[in-house]
């Protein structure tokens, strides 16, 4: 195995002619995708990975400075499809992993064929013209609360970000993964993602996008999926799911499976 | 999804349409399958006026030199040869690649919005646009193959589009006034969203990194732990080999990787004197830092070879022949022209010096090195001469394997140069994987180990007669799948066990999508064979942990009981089966059929009435009691559901035992039923519904069989509340109306109720009580929907049955009923029927034994065991014997076998009534619905006791203990009715309406009256209204007898 995927514990299932990447979010692991998988390894070569930071993976790999921004995420995505020898995929990414999905097709258009984007969002921040969700003030009181007391932060997040009370096995699981990540370097993600802005890169993209979203999510309000749309350099399609929260594959993946599946298997029609 | 050339053509201006063509036909030119964006560059390089070249030559430094654009130009042409030309006979017009594409298609977007002017204008529609020369460069630019290509060559691809930008913006805003931003904006969009190695030293530097993407703390973890061990001594062995020759003999290691390292193990091995023969005697001099110091080596070499007659001259990296040497100059003063001067010297010297000591055989004197594949092009290009005056050999190395396989340094572009490549290494150097799957095999099979021990080994582990039944199983399943899609179960048979392939994560998922798979047709051919590799490993999985538990472990296989087939393994949960072991062998002669653990200490009904054991009030239930023992291999499956539920994932035993705890809370008297319960929802709400077809829906089916009516609604309750937190929905067939009397049915049928109930929520539990009562309509219907999971109404209407669970009730009991339970059972619908009668009131009076025998008799008289009612009634409750005497023991215990032979004739009788009436309506049900569940017979002496005990100490508290009590059979049954119908509290009764009435009668009589025999009766007198609390609403004190 090669170090990339030692050290990314990229795992391929399934086997098939095209090749799907499955890109987790922030705060969870290649566990988050366990309803999706069952239903494709039938049909495709599913690539599974842990991005650099992820609890599962290394602390030691984790460079400050290479993962400061989103290109550093970009340029390990690329280096596992490189050593994996992926000449062309599908690439479903879910909230950050979508930019970082975005970006990569940027530098590589030749890599993906499609990019499925779940709970994307290009900037959390609000900004003139824009609304992201939040404002500088709600950034800098999450990351102070991330700094103060990690476990209690990730209490209280978890439900808020999943959309379920602590009880919901959605919610314990999310806070699991969350927990397992190490403090500084879940802030130092965190405030990378959160400050994040990848709005000038959209026209870039040409690469086909199809943009999936909760009805109710407290990280991506449902604007800026229209936003992505009108701003996206290629064709794009939205769909808005009847579900909440912003990991619907893990809280609702009785509505969101279908819904990737769909998308996973048919194109935009032109 | 290839546009056509013209189409292409025509999105672009004629220029760049003319570029395009020359690329084409230059693809054409060297039998290139496609034609790529180095294609591309390539053309738009060779035209001495192009502006690409232009910019490169002023992007690159500040004085530009012609070579350096030459270079480009090779590095071009270079990286085109190494483009696999294709195998078919010369295309004319080689198709567009994707990458050039989709450069294509970024050129498009761009000139659509830079070309708008002002960002708020509406922006031209997408087939008006042309793409200029300018924005053709620029997403050429952007290509990853040709800032690559360039960055061979030294230049810095963003430096080169910043400049045309620039040039753009300079052009454009004479006519317009916002572009200058937006070029400039998009100049740094692109160059931060393209991670070019030049924005990053730290990886350009690098030489031990071979891909351009990968983490270099990783890169650096490698290579701290390389193990190619073999590989580098074989590299070393190449070293030495040129070494050994007679011209080319200098080796110059070439690649991206690793140099440093093989170059110092070979320098390490002549130092310690390992090498061949003429090369073992040599000497290191490493060549000094200093460039300036480069006519004294002479004099050094001079000085060494009078002491030893060999040197070898350590180049080191070639890097300072074509940068400057000195990094704390900065790149500003590593201007080509100065490097180039120096170089020029030191090549020229060290040309000489070679020269001058090989001349003798005595003195050899050899130089090694290393460079970077650019480094070594860029030599060329500065110093045509050196390779011949040094007399160099390149000796390519290869990345170690488990880099990148982007190509190195191609054996093609070696013999261009006039390199010649070692053979060996050929296959290296063209950056192949000798074994690119190598690496994602054994993460594939890994997982394959570990359930090994969970995966049942073989069917040889089965005994004889549970593989009879797995295989019976089996093909049942077959068929079923059969029936749904023939051609599917063929390739799923065959792929069953893929699925141990998956991380344990993924293996503990069950395929669950479909609850609204229904309106996704694509998906079901994936999702039954899911379910069907789900079924029938789990199908192989549940016999052999029946068989091994039963057959194989246990000592005492020759137990003849134990061998009855297959009604023991399905019915058994875990703990009772150990009962099962330990009572069986003392019943075996007690009871020819399994009949099983009739628990010793459970007394018939009416010994309990005399049971003055001072036993706990704990509800019976708790030990073990299976009666299930009698149904056949189709019924409730505790163990195996429960097993199979614990295995179907972590996430599932955490709600199973939820559900269970809360089941039982509220059913405490039906333990059984309600683990069968849980696991079963359990199982189905995780997808993995048993049940026929081959597509799991959301909709539950569960028959509740046997006796216990209020258990099975209790049941329902609980399942409701626990499942979706608000009651059940209960429609009732057949006679009586005890459940809800104020329903109003508005003409509306029963399925009516349970078709609107579905459709005003689908997420319910609906409970259809007695559903042997239904007419053969209504049960069609129900069978219909149970098979295709959607119900139709009166008027055709069908609704989908969503998530809903939907139980069925009958009272019927399968197989052969248990003597005791019969009587449990009868006394049981005397309660419930005592619940529906309009109550009555009670009496206080006292009265003589004579007058209250004659009284009970009235509703004795039709009783089926009147010897036995007739023996108990002769009896009084005494409360001064109540209080465990010894009598009493020994009278129970004589009853206790009297009662025996009373009941067996009403046995015989009993078990064919239940025979007879065997509705094959429900036969049919158990075969369609998930689950059949058997509530077992409660035995409601304990309950009885409770009431009379309370009642009884009562009467002692108030009364004393002189006087003597006799409480009727009837009163009784309907304070058990209506405690256990109506849920009444015989506490609060005996308090506030028992209580009040005893007193006033001790008011009526004096108290020094010792001999008060006080009876406690119904009154017939007149049926009071229906009481809310199930209990007499009150007692009266009739003054009779004195």
């Amino acid at each position: 195995m090669g170090i990339v995927e030692e050290a990314h514990n990229v795992r391929v299932v399934g086997e098939g002619d095209r090749t799907i990447v499955l890109a987790h979010g922030f705060g969870t692991d290649q566990s988050v995708w366990r309803h999706l998988v069952p239903h494709l390894v039938e049909e495709y070569r599913v690539v599974l990975f842990d991005n650099m930071g992820a609890g599962p993976t290394n602390p030691d790999y984790f460079d400050f400075d290479r993962y400061a921004t989103l290109e550093g995420y970009v340029l390990d995505l690329l280096a596992i499809l490189e050593e994996l020898r992926v000449q062309s995929c599908i690439y479903v990414g879910h909230s950050v992993s979508a930019m970082i999905g975005a970006i990569a097709s940027i530098s590589r258009p030749d890599l993906f064929s499609k990019l499925v984007f779940l709970s994307p969002s290009p900037r959390y921040l609000n900004d003139m013209d824009y609304y992201g969700g939040f404002e500088q003030e709600d950034l800098d009181q999450l990351f102070e609360a991330m700094r103060n007391n990690y476990k209690a932060w990730c209490n209280g997040f978890a439900p808020l970000a999943v959309g379920g009370d602590m009880d919901s096995v959605a919610v314990q699981e999310f806070s699991r993964t969350l927990f397992n990540i190490r403090p500084d370097i879940a802030l130092s993600v965190g405030q990378a993602i959160f400050q994040s802005d990848v709005r000038h890169l959209l026209s870039l993209v040409t690469v086909p996008c199809h943009i999936i979203q909760s009805t109710k999510d407290l990280a991506v309000p449902v604007v800026v999926s229209e936003y992505l749309h009108k701003h996206l350099g290629g064709d794009s399609i939205v769909e808005v799911m009847a579900c909440e929260g912003h990991l619907p594959q893990l809280s609702s993946p009785d509505i969101v499976t279908p819904v990737l599946l769909n998308h996973i298997r048919y194109d935009i029609a032109v | 999804m290839r546009a056509d050339l013209s189409t292409i053509q025509q999105t672009l201006t004629p220029e760049a349409a003319a570029v395009l063509s020359r690329s084409i036909e230059e693809a054409a030119r060297r039998r290139h399958g496609q034609t790529t964006p180095l294609h591309v560059a390539a053309s738009l390089l060779s035209s001495p006026s192009s502006i690409f070249r232009r910019a490169c030559a002023s992007a690159s430094s500040n004085s530009p030199h012609p070579l350096q654009c030459r270079a480009l130009e090779l590095c071009f042409s270079v990286a085109l040869d190494r483009l696999p030309s294709s195998s078919s006979p010369a295309n004319s017009c080689p198709p567009v690649s994707n990458a050039l594409m989709a450069a294509l298609k970024r050129a498009q977007a761009h000139q659509r919005r830079g070309g708008s002017g002002c960002p708020d204008s509406p922006q031209p529609p997408l087939l008006a646009v042309k793409v200029e020369l300018e924005q053709l460069v620029l997403s050429i630019l952007d290509d990853p193959s040709v800032s690559r290509v360039m960055r061979e060559a030294s230049f810095n691809s963003s430096a080169v589009k910043s400049t045309i930008e620039n040039s753009l913006v300079s052009t454009s805003s004479c006519t317009s006034n916002s572009p200058p931003q937006l070029g400039l904006s998009q100049s740094t969009t692109i160059s931060s969203a393209i991670p070019s190695l030049v924005q990053n030293p730290n990886l350009n530097l690098n030489s031990n990194i071979n891909s351009l993407y990968m983490n270099p703390r990783l890169a650096n973890a490698a290579t701290s732990q390389l193990v190619d061990g073999q590989k580098r001594v074989e590299e070393v062995k190449k070293v030495f080999d040129i070494m050994l020759r007679s011209n080319k003999r200098n080796p110059i290691l070439v690649g991206d990787s690793d140099l440093e390292f093989i170059l110092k193990e070979a320098l390490q091995k002549i130092g310690a004197g390992q090498a061949p023969p003429p090369v073992n005697s040599a000497q290191v001099l490493n060549l000094d830092p200093d460039l300036s110091k480069i006519v004294e080596l002479s004099g050094v070499i001079e000085e060494k070879l009078r002491i030893v007659n060999a040197i070898v001259i350590n180049l080191g990296d070639l890097k300072w022949l074509v940068e400057g040497r000195s990094p704390n100059l900065g790149p500003a003063a590593r201007g080509p022209p100065v490097v180039t001067e120096v170089g020029r010297s030191v090549v020229a010297e060290i040309a000489r010096l070679l020269v001058r000591f090989n001349s003798t055989e005595e003195t050899k004197v050899w130089l090694v090195g290393t460079a970077a594949c650019a480094t070594y092009l860029r030599c060329q290009v500065y110093h045509p001469g050196m390779e011949s005056e040094w007399d160099l050999q390149a000796v390519s190395i290869a990345a170690p394997q488990h880099q990148s396989p982007r190509p190195s340094f191609n054996p093609r572009l070696v013999a261009n140069r006039g390199i010649q490549p070692v053979l060996p290494m050929k296959g290296m150097g063209m950056g192949i994987r000798p074994v690119p799957s190598a690496s994602i095999i054994p993460l594939r099979q890994s997982p394959q180990v570990i359930p090994g021990n969970t995966n049942p080994s073989t069917r040889g582990s089965m005994c004889q007669l549970c593989t009879t039944w797995y295989e019976s199983e089996m093909k049942k399943l077959v068929a079923e799948q059969f029936e749904i899609s023939s051609s599917a179960s063929v390739t799923a048979v065959s792929k069953a066990d893929s699925g141990q392939s998956l991380p344990h994560w993924l293996q503990l998922c069950p395929g669950r999508m479909a609850k609204s798979g229904s309106t996704n047709n694509p998906d079901q051919p994936k999702d039954q064979e899911l379910t069907w590799k789900n079924r029938t490993e789990e199908l192989q999985k549940k016999w052999h942990e029946t068989c091994s538990r039963l057959h194989l472990t246990k000592p005492n296989t020759g137990q003849p009981t134990l061998s009855i087939p297959s009604t023991i393994p399905s019915t058994l949960s875990s703990p009772i089966a150990q009962g099962l072991t330990l009572t069986a062998g003392n019943k075996t002669k007690v009871m020819p059929l399994l009949k099983v653990p009739s628990n010793p200490e459970k007394p018939s009904l009416t010994s309990r009435l005399r049971d003055n054991n001072n036993k706990p009030k704990s509800p019976p239930g708790s030990p073990v009691k299976t009666d299930l023992s009698l149904s056949g291999p189709k019924f409730s499956e505790p163990l195996s559901d429960q097993q199979k539920a614990k295995i179907a994932s972590i996430a599932d035993i955490d709600s199973f035992k939820k559900l269970l705890k809360d089941l039982k809370e509220k059913v405490p008297l039906q333990p059984n039923a309600a683990s069968a319960v849980a696991a079963v929802v359990i199982q189905c709400r995780a997808g993995n519904s048993k049940r026929r077809g081959v597509v799991p829906r959301g909709d539950t089916w569960l028959l509740f069989v046997g006796a216990d009516q209020i258990g099975k609604r209790k049941m329902a309750v609980a399942l409701s509340e626990s499942l979706f937190g608000a009651g059940p929905v209960i429609v009732r067939f057949g006679s009586g109306d005890r459940v809800e009397p104020n329903m109003d049915l508005w003409g509306k049928t029963s399925l009516d109720r349970v078709v609107e109930a579905v459709r005003i929520n689908p997420f319910s539990v609906i409970l259809i009580e007695d559903i042997d009562r239904a007419d053969t309509v209504v049960r069609g219907k129900i069978k219909r929907a149970i098979e295709r999971g959607r119900l139709p109404d009166t008027h055709g209407r069908e609704v989908n049955l969503g998530n809903v669970t939907i139980i069925l009730t009958t009272s019927w009991i399968p197989g052969e009923t248990d003597p005791t339970h019969e009587t449990l059972i009868r006394y049981e619908e005397r309660i419930l029927d005592l619940a529906d009668s309009s109550s009555c009131q009670l009496e206080l009076s006292s009265s003589s034994v004579d007058e209250s025998v004659k009284h009970r008799a009235d509703w004795l008289c039709d009783d089926e065991r009147p010897s036995k009612m007739r023996k108990e009634s002769a009896l009084s409750l005494d409360l001064n014997l109540a209080i465990g005497s010894s009598v009493d023991d020994t009278c129970e215990g004589s009853r206790n076998s009297s009662d025996l032979t009373v009941e067996h004739e009403p046995l015989d009788k009993g078990r064919l009534a239940v025979k007879s009436l065997m509705p094959s309506p429900i036969l049919e049900l158990i075969d369609l619905v998930e689950e059949s569940i058997l509530f077992e017979p409660i035995d409601f002496a304990p309950l009885k006791k409770q009431v009379l005990e309370c009642v009884t100490s009562k009467f002692v508290g108030i009364l004393g203990d002189g006087c003597s009590i006799r409480v009727d059979d009837e009163v009784i049954d309907r304070m058990v009715s209506g405690v256990w119908v109506r849920g009444a509290e015989i506490e609060d009764w005996t308090e506030k309406i028992l209580g009040p009435s005893i007193q006033q009668m001790k008011r009526n009589f004096r108290s020094d009256d010792c001999r008060l025999a006080v009876r406690l009766s119904s009154s017939i007198r007149y049926a009071g209204k229906g009481n809310g609390g199930g209990l007499p609403a009150n007692v009266v004190v009739a003054v009779d007898g004195r």
